[in-house]
């Protein structure tokens, strides 16, 4: 039985050496090749302002991994960073919430939004794909209908401390995202919960003829997905100063983009906190190193659109060259 | 008969002292297939239910595991009156539930051996949510001795294994949870010989323990060489209940064809 | 799904004005209903100008919708082609600023759409990859692309002969009006009748009877990819050549809007069943209702959260109707 026990953890070296080694490497690689071309890339100012930078994106992406896993998408985030900016705007400046009031009702209703797309894709059954499509343009217009083109600024300063403060030198946001990377990380590979999110996405049929509770796990993803998404827009918010209902337009692409770079697998089953992680890490990266070398936002979009597909056509055809 | 000895060689029935009453059911019903159920299966007995592709024994015994629950009826188990809404609601009940499609029902293929052996049994093996995962390999290389599971190791994927150690798997992933009430749908459909010998061996073994067990098989041998008790279901209904003296293959068949089946002998 | 396939096979058997009878009356008399009663409220609603404005300014999604409805029938979804007609338009208009004979102008978008939308279907068809995540990434990579290589920059002095969309026939029909219409009935005659236009039917209700059957799913994948590339082109050029300014962006959210024109229409997202007389209907009305928040006093801002509850509503109703269905075809 030891014998058993020892190859296990052979192979899974060998598993772990497949995707997150190699991308680490990469990582590693794309590091010095910036710090190379541009000397005020490797600075621990310019990498702790990128992890600033990256932390939105990155609060959506742990959860999308959940959501990816059992096989399923969320492209509502972004506008449910967009619709919880305007909330909080909204309900502070127009509805007279108290700040701290106004914050907790944001992040009810990110949940809310989440949970509702987990309802009608468990419940009514609709497509997580199309569900999340109506939800996108519903919350993007809920967002518009409500902020009526309005930004809302002039926070107190005690708000800005999230989105640009910093405890010993390290951004506040990066240490909200150091603990949800480790909160997602732990409950994907040492929970029920998590081993459940992977046998949906291998086998939905199987996982529900083994008693594991299918329709409460998936709500519980989308509706993570939603709360996180919430936050996301807190960080923003606090960030930029600021409150318009097109925030957060796009994010989907960059939060799945960095699921799937990081080696979850967009048909559901397998995927690791720490594959999106470094994944996160890569496309902020990019971005920078693009900027870096005078190249535009909107070519950076183009840059992380070929991205995403040039990583699921290689983790594809990678899969069914092991088959 | 010439063919029920053969039978007989083939498997190879141990007497198991049949108690109490585990599984009685009474009216139970579950549109379109399941039209007004009373059966009863007791401690140690392995009762063996034939019938016709379609004749709604697998529907029946998804109701019983809560995949679709029971719109009327009642189930009572050890006695006591019980609604089960979900395969969670029936595992807690002490069910379990071996699928006729081992492929897409029962095993996650691309899992590991070792996380499929211990899917059905993790609320046992976490403590507050977090997996145990010492419990959980000790669990699996339990099952894995104990049905003799031939694989190189635990991190194997289940899919990539022999059919009949697949079900091998299936069946151990159940009984981790000492069931009460085991339901078996098509317990050795497509796995070898060797392999279906043991499966028949650990069916005698687990009745001798006192677990009750509900057999669905197309198979007729394998239904009367194992069964203590024989029913048979058309369109959704019990149609008739044969003692083992009284099950032979021309008896259970002529029920399983019904009016088809009287028809011709008429002709 | 046997069941799915079969009743998508037998509504195309069902004379023709059966078929029209159910989703598309519905539009319909929801199209008249709302003009009447937003008429009551503001006559000016009624208007010859504000019911030309809607049909002229909307022509193009409605086109666009056509080649969407064929991609949702299979199965499919298509997010990139709000940012795909932005592009083609854009193509179109520089080609025809720099001097481009005027047939290049009009065929360019047409071809180059054909191109992109082909290349998506075969990676959906060949690669097994999911629509959403190929139309993702074209999508950014269309948009982001447009925006850096234009700079945001509307193209303007555009060639008279260039303006499509200007075109009169027989003096009183616009061009915009009357594509919209042949495209339709052409699109539909073609989906009910030609054995390959039913084959589209076939790969989205069940794929696997449908390769039994003879018709290779993959290759009918493909091909509908490349006609919604086609439509795109055309509607493409419908939206460059209705204004005398090309500007570099398309409205927001129109892949959503253009999504919610076939959903609307009866297309089923679950695929097999639906038609471009529905999806055309739908464009209208979507039109309607946006322009009719104006005049009814609501902010046009409120626009994409009732496209959002609208198509949310019918996928939930479609969904409810087939389980319905289903339940009853087993009893």
């Amino acid at each position: 039985m030891t014998a058993v026990a020892s190859s296990n953890r052979a192979s899974r070296a060998r598993i772990f050496l497949r995707h997150e080694t190699i991308l680490a490497a990469m990582l590693v690689v794309a590091l010095f090749g910036l710090g190379l071309f541009n000397d005020r890339f490797l600075t621990i100012d310019n990498l702790l302002n990128q992890g600033r930078l990256m932390t939105e994106i990155g609060l959506i992406a742990l959860p999308m991994t959940f959501v990816i896993v059992t096989g399923g998408i969320d492209v509502s985030v972004g506008a449910i960073v967009g619709l919880c900016a305007i909330v909080l705007g909204y309900s502070w400046k127009n509805l007279g919430f108290p700040l701290p009031l106004a914050i907790v009702f944001t992040l009810v209703v990110g949940a809310a939004a989440g949970l509702a797309n987990g309802l009608v894709i468990t419940r009514i059954k609709v497509p997580p794909i199309i569900t999340t499509i109506a939800t996108l343009t519903l919350f993007r217009g809920l967002a518009e209908g409500i902020s009526q083109a309005h930004s809302v600024r002039g926070y107190p300063d005690w708000f800005y401390f999230l989105g640009q403060g910093d405890v010993f030198g390290v951004p506040t946001q990066l240490l909200v995202l150091f603990l949800a990377i480790i909160v997602f990380g732990v409950a994907l590979d040492r929970t029920t919960f998590g081993r459940t999110l992977y046998a949906i996405g291998s086998n939905e049929t199987a996982a529900r003829f083994s008693a594991l509770p299918v329709e409460r796990v998936k709500l519980a993803a989308y509706t993570l997905s939603g709360l996180m998404a919430s936050l996301s827009a807190l960080v923003l918010v606090s960030r930029v100063t600021t409150t318009r209902s097109d925030m957060g337009m796009g994010y989907e692409l960059d939060a799945i983009a960095a699921v799937v770079l990081g080696g979850t697998s967009i048909f559901g089953g397998s995927g690791t906190i720490w594959g999106t992680v470094i994944g996160a890490v890569m496309i902020q990266l990019l971005k920078n190193g693009l900027a870096l070398t005078g190249v535009k936002g909107d070519a950076t979009i183009m840059v992380i659109g070929v991205v995403l597909i040039a990583s699921v056509l290689i983790a594809s055809s990678l899969q069914r060259r092991r088959v | 008969m010439m063919v029920g000895r053969r039978i007989d060689n083939m498997f190879p029935k141990t007497e198991a002292p049949i108690g109490e009453p585990v599984l009685e059911t009474r009216d139970l019903v579950r549109r379109p297939l399941t039209k007004s159920i009373s059966v009863t299966v007791r401690a140690g007995e392995i009762v063996g239910l034939a019938g016709l592709v379609g004749s709604g024994r697998s529907e029946l015994a998804q109701t019983l595991f809560g995949v679709w629950p029971a719109e009327s009826g009642e189930i009572r188990l050890m006695g006591e009156a019980v609604t089960i809404r979900s395969p969670a609601d029936a595992r807690a009940r002490g069910i379990a539930y071996v699928p006729e499609d081992r492929g897409s029902q029962g095993l996650v293929r691309p899992m590991s051996v070792l996380h499929n052996l211990s899917l059905a049994a993790l609320t046992s093996l976490s403590h507050s949510g977090f997996i145990d995962r010492g419990a959980e390999l000790r669990l699996a290389e339990q099952a894995v001795g104990r049905f003799g599971v031939k694989t190189r190791s635990l991190d194997e994927l289940a899919g990539r294994l022999s059919g009949g150690n697949q079900q091998k798997i299936v069946l151990g992933k159940w009984l981790a949870n000492q069931p009460k009430l085991l339901i078996l749908d098509e317990p050795t459909r497509g796995i070898d010989v060797g392999a279906k010998a043991e499966i028949h061996r650990f069916m005698g073994e687990l009745a001798r323990a006192g677990v009750a067990i509900l057999m669905i098989s197309s198979e007729l041998p394998e239904v009367l060489g194992m069964s203590d008790r024989v029913l048979v279901m058309r369109e959704g209904r019990v149609v008739a209940e044969f003692d083992r003296a009284a099950a032979t293959s021309q008896a259970v068949g002529a029920a399983m064809m019904g009016d088809l089946g009287a028809t011709e002998q008429a002709a | 799904m046997s069941t799915i396939a079969l009743s998508g096979a037998s509504s195309a058997r069902a004379p023709f004005w059966r078929r029209l009878s159910s989703q598309e009356m519905l539009l319909a008399v929801a199209i008249v209903g709302l003009a009447l009663v937003v008429g009551l409220v503001n006559p000016r609603f009624l208007s010859a100008n504000n019911l030309a404005d809607i049909l002229l300014g909307n022509a193009y999604i409605a086109v666009a919708a056509i080649g969407m409805s064929m991609v949702i029938i299979t199965g499919n979804i298509d997010i990139s082609v709000g940012a795909l007609i932005g592009v083609l338009a854009t193509v179109s208009g520089s080609l025809a600023v720099a001097g481009a004979p005027i047939a290049v102008t009009w065929l360019a978008p047409l071809v180059f759409g054909m191109l992109v939308m082909g290349l998506q279907g075969a990676i959906v068809a060949y690669v097994g990859i999911p629509a959403i995540v190929v139309t993702l990434g074209m999508l950014s990579i269309l948009r982001g692309g447009l925006i850096s290589v234009t700079g945001g920059k509307w193209i303007t002095d555009l060639p008279d002969a260039f303006h499509l969309a200007d075109i009169e026939i027989f003096g009183f029909i616009p061009m915009p009006v009357a594509i919209m219409v042949v495209a339709t009935i052409l699109a539909a005659v073609w989906m009910r009748w030609w054995p390959l236009g039913r084959a589209i039917y076939a790969t989205g209700g069940n794929p696997e009877a449908a390769r039994l059957s003879g018709v290779s799913p993959r290759r009918t994948l493909v091909l509908v990819f490349v006609l919604h590339g086609f439509f795109a082109g055309v509607a493409a050029l419908l939206f460059a050549t209705q204004l005398r300014v090309i500007q570099s962006t398309t409205p927001s959210g129109l892949e959503f809007t253009i999504i919610t024109a076939s959903v609307v229409g009866g297309v089923s997202i679950l695929g097999g069943v639906g038609t471009v007389v529905g999806s055309t209907l739908a464009a209208i009305l979507i039109a309607e209702i946006t322009s009719a928040l104006v005049f009814i006093n609501i902010s046009p801002f409120w626009t994409h959260a009732l496209q959002g509850a609208l198509i949310l509503a019918t996928v939930i109703a479609d969904i409810e109707r087939r389980r319905r269905r289903l339940a009853g075809a087993i009893r």
